[in-house]
């Protein structure tokens, strides 16, 4: 067997930190709007700082990966398993970066400052339009639970490779050695 | 009247019109405010509060608390009123219409503009400030602190308050929440009945601007 190549490690650091915030966020967002005590308040505020940052870091993780060399899937992979890997990848990004888009958007037409700290707000990226507005409001729900979803499959497909596959595909991303 | 929003919940399954006689059922708003007697005490306050004949000689006081911070950072709560210029006088009884207020306040800003104190009340040590149902004791520091004059009335209809949602937590820098559960509740409630809203088709509005050119004829 080949030894196992890894992601740099500026590119692991990226995928665990972001890991960790995407997972914060999507709790944060459904706990937000689940509830009308002043924890709705603390978590939304929460929510649009965290979300911009996200979006912020993923350009830098797309820029990084286009540099770096992306190690290659196993061999033995079946090309219908390559192709969903792929398309999956390309499937994060776009909501990495389309997600917190739209939230900013959103805010924008429905004429709310996007406020990320006491004092500091992000300009409008949208004109003030509240029909637009509920119209991205719903499409920031569905995008993320559609984020959930691939979650979801992304860490079953990594924990099948770590796990049952035992190939390289699990370290690569971790550091770690093949079992 | 309520202090929190499990509360106002509450309140308002206990007021609901019995289907029937398309009244409140007493024994049911009779069990809420036993449970909760600090909700009986604001409306005996609300019930003896003098009216006044219409919008423009009313005061409008915030019953919730807001923190004030300075340029040190010193943090104090208020609570504030928007005081008339105009002389309170006692209801003449129902106008004519069902939007009598309304065409009375259209036509007292075609006569001239209106004007507000905006005064805040200090609070004093112990004060509550997360129980907006308790008044603050009379004499506590008060400062005026601006002005807002009314020129003119605008129909919600393609107006600049239709397509926006008056959040109470969007607060200049400076101002901020207390621990009062009530703004909170409205800034979540408000976000999703605005998202609604935005989303339906457009309904006639009650107070059109023709009306309004009229002069609240
Ligand atoms: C990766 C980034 C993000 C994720 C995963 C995310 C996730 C979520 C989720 C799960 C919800 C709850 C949706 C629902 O059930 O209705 C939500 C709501 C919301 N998000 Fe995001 N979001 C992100 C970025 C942003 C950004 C950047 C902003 C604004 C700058 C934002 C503003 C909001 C607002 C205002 C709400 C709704 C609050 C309400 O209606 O009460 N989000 N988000
Ligand atoms: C919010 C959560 C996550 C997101 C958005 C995410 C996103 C991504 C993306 C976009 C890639 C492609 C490589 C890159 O460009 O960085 C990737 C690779 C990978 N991820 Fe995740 N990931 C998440 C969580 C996880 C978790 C929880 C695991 C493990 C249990 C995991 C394991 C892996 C592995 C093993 C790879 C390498 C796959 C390959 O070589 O093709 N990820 N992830
Ligand atoms: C301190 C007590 C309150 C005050 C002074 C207040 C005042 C207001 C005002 C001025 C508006 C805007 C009306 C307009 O746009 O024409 C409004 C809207 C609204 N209020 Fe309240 N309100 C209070 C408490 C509540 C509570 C406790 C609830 C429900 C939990 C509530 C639910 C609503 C809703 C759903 C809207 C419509 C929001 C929108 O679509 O933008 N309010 N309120």
């Amino acid at each position: 067997m080949r030894p196992v190549e890894r992601f740099p490690l500026f590119a692991r650091i990226l995928h665990w930190l972001m890991a960790a915030m995407i997972l914060t966020m999507l709790f944060v967002g459904i706990a937000m709007v689940a509830t009308v005590e002043p924890a709705y308040h603390r978590l939304v505020d929460l929510h649009r700082p965290l979300g911009i940052c996200i979006l912020l870091l993923a350009v830098v993780r797309l820029v990084n990966r286009w540099l770096i060399r992306v190690p290659p899937l196993p061999d033995t992979l079946p090309p219908a398993l390559r192709v969903a890997a792929r398309l999956s990848h390309v499937v994060l990004y776009a909501l990495m970066i389309g997600l917190p888009l739209v939230g900013w958007g959103m805010l924008s037409a429905g004429a709310y400052p996007v406020a990320m700290w006491p004092g500091f707000a992000l300009p409008p990226i949208l004109p003030h339009d509240p029909a637009l507005f509920a119209m991205l409001r719903h499409l920031h729900t569905w995008l993320a639970l559609a984020l959930f979803g691939v979650v979801l499959i992304h860490l079953a497909a990594a924990l099948l490779h770590g796990l049952l596959l035992r190939d390289g595909v699990l370290p690569s991303m971790t550091g770690g050695r093949t079992g | 009247m309520v202090r929190n929003a499990a509360d106002f919940n509450a309140f308002l399954l206990a007021s609901r019109p019995d289907p029937r006689t398309h009244r409140p059922d007493p024994s049911r708003m009779g069990g809420f405010l036993a449970r909760h007697p600090e909700t009986g005490r604001a409306l005996a306050l609300l019930k003896a509060r003098a009216l006044t004949s219409g919008f423009a000689n009313d005061t409008y006081n915030s019953l919730d608390s807001l923190i004030f911070v300075n340029a040190e950072g010193t943090a104090t709560a208020v609570r504030w009123a928007m005081v008339p210029e105009e002389a309170a006088r006692p209801p003449e009884g129902p106008g004519v219409g069902r939007d009598y207020l309304f065409h009375d306040l259209i036509g007292a800003l075609a006569r001239g503009p209106l004007r507000w104190h905006l005064v805040v009340t200090v609070a004093g040590p112990g004060d509550p400030t997360g129980d907006a149902t308790v008044p603050w004791p009379a004499g506590r520091r008060q400062v005026d602190a601006g002005t807002l004059t009314l020129v003119r009335a605008e129909s919600e209809e393609g107006g600049p308050c239709t397509g926006i949602t008056y959040d109470p937590l969007i607060l200049p820098e400076g101002m901020g929440p207390s621990d009062d559960p009530i703004p909170a509740a409205r800034s979540a409630v408000y976000a999703r009945s605005f998202t609604l809203r935005s989303g339906e088709a457009v309904t006639a509005s009650a107070v059109t601007g023709t009306a309004i050119r009229s002069g609240g004829q």
